[in-house]
């Protein structure tokens, strides 16, 4: 049950409680400083490079009056019979003096592209107003929580619902206040002229009052909640407006039915008619009183919650994953985009250094934070390496070194972006053509990774089916021939052994590789086989964890 | 890190520098927020880099184009465009059966385009060439990289350097005033070493921290878009997150358990951008300031040998200022 007194009751408390002493001033400073040049001063106004008619080079004498010289513009005129224009875009000012040029015949352009709606200011007013609550609603909650009144609260006569709400409502009054008073004095500085737009901002606040403190539940203090609001708060906002406003692409006024996403629409005046406002004002709306729920229900939870074992192994593999492709296969993008140039410059080597060491260095950082040792990140078995496993791990990486031709065993596009980023991931796999240093550097990160740190953590299946996915991903079955020897390897000597088969691997010089399928296919069982050769049980490591 | 009753023996004051820097480094590292901070930056940039790389891939892939004759479509498709004859090209651009259309119109030549680029332009400029035109654009080919990247990747990795001293001030400043609040600042300041250790075991173990991610977060935006400098760039943005560290620290320890994380943090925030104003306007005096140096590198201006002497000099300041707060 909600009884209105207690929830009023709740705000004017936090409202006291946080802006207390110099806390009223800091935020009416902040508030002043950020909202009022947004929302009421008049902007000057000033032009784009491409809404003026200017070049450099030679121009015309005929067009001299109306072309501006400007030898820094990247866009050069040349000749006069005829004009060379050499640019990557003809701004549409010069190209309507340019077709002043007599002679015939005319060619006129027209460009079709689709208009994207430029948001007024009103939405960067709301969008100014959600990093001011950060400040207040870090304290409100989190702050509660640290400084223990929060149990006080939790023991009074009054609903979780109510404590939620009164919060909310304190902090979504005062934003809300703040920003339609700048708006108001846009209005009498003649900067904005006020009209339905002015509705996005109240439930822009509203909603970011409610996502702050659902972000900030269960912070331990006030430097959790403030970090938790500062990174999440703008990121969430501005993909909820791009998911509002690529919906409204689609089919205008359907984005505003997204929680805040519509707010921030409606604020930015790109959402009219009385239909899509209150689809704004309804979906905001749930949106408020779901989080408001939740906010609720989590008022009794101590701290911060530890990360389910689900969740800790998809991160291993979400960053994983980033840390190996951006560097390794990201370059390729470029090509993609129309600007092949910029990845040729980008060194692959470099790429796969990068990419082992950032797996390193996780590996490092998690082991840093468990509490291994060196013996224990580096999976040492506790009775020592046999020596005679080191010839078998060589073995091992020369056989793998003979397997390229087994990609062949797949159908797989022969051109194409596909085909290139798998290109730079088997590159990763292999890396000796990049030199000792980034082979040396991709192959013991991927190892402490692997090997080291996850076959540790998840278990050697679970690690290999990671390592499948982050480095041979469109290479399966090599890559798992791969993970499964490496893997038997590391459970009799840890990652030295693995480490020593994927150097002898890399080191391998590719004219050894076998030319056939079938051929490269029985390098792999061989791989494989020497890896698990005298293993009491060849298959129980896949149950071990 | 010895933890038994405090026998009043002083271990070796770099032995035990070193272990507690690990062990404050592991317990920062242990917070997964702070972890998160410090990996999130980075990725984030790098996706986006490349999101919107295959954003713009996905809106200028298409290369048709409608002609109304066989010859000027061959010119077209040895340009790269996918061009083809019909009868009616204005038609197949409005149906949606291609990207750009070339026809003559009652008022001359026409060219359709749903949007501009390298494309767009090769048709414009083999049309005109072809009708004997007054004018033609001509695309300007690409010699190797894009020396206008040079400032951009600058600007880029500068602001993320100076997220990475606004994460050493609130290192320096929320660590102290933390372990103030949960006590185990007296706990630590109990052990029988030099008050000054303890400061130096935290600039050591943020200065670390910073760094190590830092550098790690400006080699994986190189390989995704080749950063001027890297290695002048990795020097910076340690350095600096050392002099964020030391600033938040100092200011914290100067306001003793008077004052709240807000008002030394606020005065931290202030500073570095002060300097980082000092650096980008006056790069030859930043270049040799900590966090000055980085304002000094968005311009071009490499750091001097100065910069690791005023680093060190203010984390004595920070260190001194922590060492007085004891007494």
């Amino acid at each position: 049950m909600i009884r209105p007194s207690r929830v009023f009751a709740i705000a004017r408390r936090d409202l006291k409680v946080v802006l207390a002493g110099k806390g009223s001033w800091r935020l009416g400073l902040t508030a002043l400083a950020l909202l009022l040049p947004a929302g009421a001063m008049p902007l000057p106004e000033f032009k784009t490079p491409l809404e003026i008619a200017q070049a450099a080079g030679e121009i015309p004498p005929a067009l001299a009056d109306r072309i501006e010289r400007n030898p820094r513009f990247g866009l050069r005129m040349e000749g006069e019979d005829p004009v060379l224009v050499h640019t990557s875009r003809v701004p549409p000012p010069l190209r309507e003096v340019l077709d002043t040029l007599p002679g015939e015949p005319k060619v006129r352009f027209e460009l079709r592209a689709t208009e994207f709606p430029v948001p007024q200011r009103g939405l960067l007013l709301a969008l100014l107003s959600l990093s001011l609550l950060t400040g207040p609603l870090t304290e409100s909650l989190a702050g509660e929580r640290s400084r223990k009144t929060l149990l006080s609260l939790l023991t009074a006569s009054i609903s979780r619902g109510e404590l939620a709400l009164g919060k909310w409502l304190a902090w979504a009054g005062v934003s809300s206040v703040m920003t339609l008073a700048v708006a108001l004095s846009g209005r009498v500085t003649g900067a904005m002229p006020l009209g339905l737009w002015c509705l996005g901002l109240p439930l822009a606040s509203g909603m970011a009052a409610a996502l702050g403190l659902w972000l900030g539940r269960d912070a331990e203090d006030e430097v959790d909640g403030a970090a938790r609001t500062l990174r999440a708060l703008p990121v969430i906002a501005l993909g909820l407006f791009g998911a509002a406003y690529g919906l409204n692409m689609l089919s205008p006024g359907l984005g505003a039915v997204v929680p805040l996403g519509g707010a921030l629409l409606l604020a930015g005046g790109l959402i009219t008619g009385v239909v899509p406002v209150l689809g704004a004002v309804l979906g905001t709306g749930l949106g408020v009183g779901a989080l408001t729920w939740s906010v609720a229900r989590a008022l009794d939870a101590e701290g911060d919650p530890r990360p389910t074992p689900a969740l800790s192994e998809l991160s291993h593999l979400g960053v994983g994953a980033a840390v190996w492709w951006l560097p390794v296969a990201g370059p390729a993008a470029w090509a993609l985009a129309g600007n092949p140039d910029l990845g040729q410059s980008l060194s692959p080597a470099a790429g796969v250094a990068v990419g082992g060491a950032l797996f390193g260095l996780y590996a490092l950082v998690e082991a840093l934070r468990r509490h291994w040792s060196l013996a224990e990140l580096l999976n040492l078995p506790a009775e020592g390496v046999r020596s005679l496993y080191f010839p078998r791990a060589a073995l091992v990486g020369v056989a793998l070194s003979l397997s390229a031709a087994a990609t062949a065993a797949l159908p797989f596009p022969g051109n194409g972006w596909l085909y290139a980023i798998r290109l730079r991931l088997s590159a990763g796999l292999d890396p000796g053509w990049a030199g000792w240093i980034p082979a040396a550097l991709a192959v013991a990160g991927q190892e402490l990774m692997f090997r080291g740190l996850l076959q540790r953590a998840v278990g050697p299946a679970r690690a290999g089916l990671f390592f499948v996915l982050v480095c041979a991903p469109l290479d399966p079955l090599r890559g798992a021939a791969a993970a499964a020897a490496l893997a038997l390897l590391a459970q009799r000597g840890g990652v030295p052994l693995a480490l020593l088969a994927r150097l002898a691997w890399a080191a391998a010089p590719e004219s050894l590789s076998i030319a056939s399928p079938g051929g490269a296919w029985l390098a792999l069982l061989v791989a494989v086989g020497a890896a698990a050769l005298g293993a009491e049980r060849p298959l129980g490591f896949l149950g071990r964890r | 890190m010895n933890t038994g009753p405090n026998t009043g023996a002083s271990p070796p004051l770099a032995k035990a520098w070193a272990l507690l820097t690990v062990s404050v480094l592991t317990r920062t590292l242990r917070e997964g927020l702070v972890l998160r901070a410090l990996i999130w930056p980075a990725l984030i940039i790098a996706l986006t880099l490349l999101v919107s790389a295959t954003f713009v891939a996905g809106l200028y892939a298409s290369k048709s184009a409608a002609v109304p004759d066989e010859a000027f479509a061959e010119v077209l498709v040895a340009k790269g465009l996918d061009a083809r004859v019909y009868a009616d090209p204005e038609a197949a651009f409005v149906a949606g059966e291609v990207d750009r259309a070339a026809f003559e119109g009652p008022e001359g030549w026409v060219i359709l385009a749903r949007f501009d680029g390298a494309y767009t332009m090769a048709m414009e400029s083999e049309l005109r060439a072809r009708l004997g035109a007054a004018w033609r654009p001509m695309l300007i080919p690409r010699a190797g990289r894009n020396a206008a990247l040079g400032p951009t990747t600058r600007l880029l990795v500068g602001l993320l350097a100076v997220l990475f001293v606004l994460y050493g001030v609130v290192f320096g400043a929320g660590g102290l005033s933390r372990d103030q609040q949960d006590g185990s600042l007296d706990a630590e300041r109990a052990l029988p070493v030099p008050s000054w250790i303890h400061a130096a075991s935290r600039m050591g173990a943020a200065g670390l921290a910073l760094s190590v991610a830092f550098a790690a977060s400006v080699w994986l935006i190189h390989t995704i878009l080749g950063v001027s400098a890297p290695w002048a760039w990795s020097v910076v943005g340690g350095l600096s997150g050392l002099g964020g560290a030391a600033m938040g620290l100092g200011l914290m320890a100067r306001a003793g358990r008077a004052e709240s994380l807000s008002g030394p943090l606020s005065r931290g925030l202030v500073a570095v951008t002060g300097l980082m104003a000092l650096g980008y306007s006056a790069p030859a005096l930043g270049r040799h300031l900590p966090i000055a140096s980085v304002g000094a590198l968005v311009r071009g201006d490499l750091p001097g040998v100065g910069a690791v002497f005023t680093t060190l000099l203010v984390c004595g300041l920070a260190a001194w200022m922590f060492d007085r707060s004891a007494r």
